[in-house]
């Protein structure tokens, strides 16, 4: 895994309570089915009640681990209605053009239509989401019969 | 390879503690001794 790296190393720091769990660590072993990991490594990301929010498969280098932990991050504080803070990593992952891009301004309509319940504001998302991404999978899980959302 | 400078905690309920103290989330490296 990619921890060494001192941007990765900084962000866990700052924002989480970070857990290792060793699938040969006999303690640890009935999390691994808790939580329906089957395969490692996997990152995870959790609330305090221990429920799991985002699973990431696999190696990633590390600016794709850290655009991960903002996603795995976003989608926790979004399950736990802290939608500004969930919208700003959606955004920052988003600002990156990287390859989670697009997941990432899909669930930034989502917090901020969570936010406003209303969807002008969403749209300002998805509609970045369509016209940037457009071959993405996260632009096609907007509704295909919504038209580009004039703002009011 | 550099040594993580991470402090990885082991204990589930210890790390629920914390993160209820914090307000922080937790993230979870699920891994596997070679």
């Amino acid at each position: 895994m990619t921890y060494p790296d001192s941007q990765v190393q900084t962000f866990v720091e700052q924002h989480f309570v970070p857990v290792r769990l060793v699938l040969n660590d006999d303690a640890a072993k009935p999390l691994f089915r808790q939580y329906g990991v089957l395969w490692t490594p996997t990152v995870g990301v959790a609330d305090r009640r221990g429920k799991l929010q985002y699973q990431s498969p696999g190696f990633l280098p590390p600016t794709a681990l850290l655009d991960a932990m903002r996603l795995g991050l976003g989608r926790a504080l979004l399950a736990w209605a802290r939608y500004d803070e969930a919208a700003e990593h959606f955004g920052s992952v988003a600002d990156t053009r990287s390859a989670q891009a697009p997941e990432a301004l899909y669930w930034q309509g989502v917090a901020w239509y969570l936010k406003a319940r209303r969807r002008a504001p969403m749209m300002v998302a998805w509609n970045r989401l369509r016209a940037e991404y457009p071959d993405s999978v996260w632009a096609l899980r907007v509704p295909p019969n919504q038209e580009t959302f004039e703002e009011q | 390879m550099t040594q993580p400078l991470i402090l990885w905690r082991t204990d589930m309920a210890v790390a629920q503690a914390e993160a209820q103290a914090t307000r922080r989330m937790l993230l979870i490296d699920f891994s596997k001794q070679h």
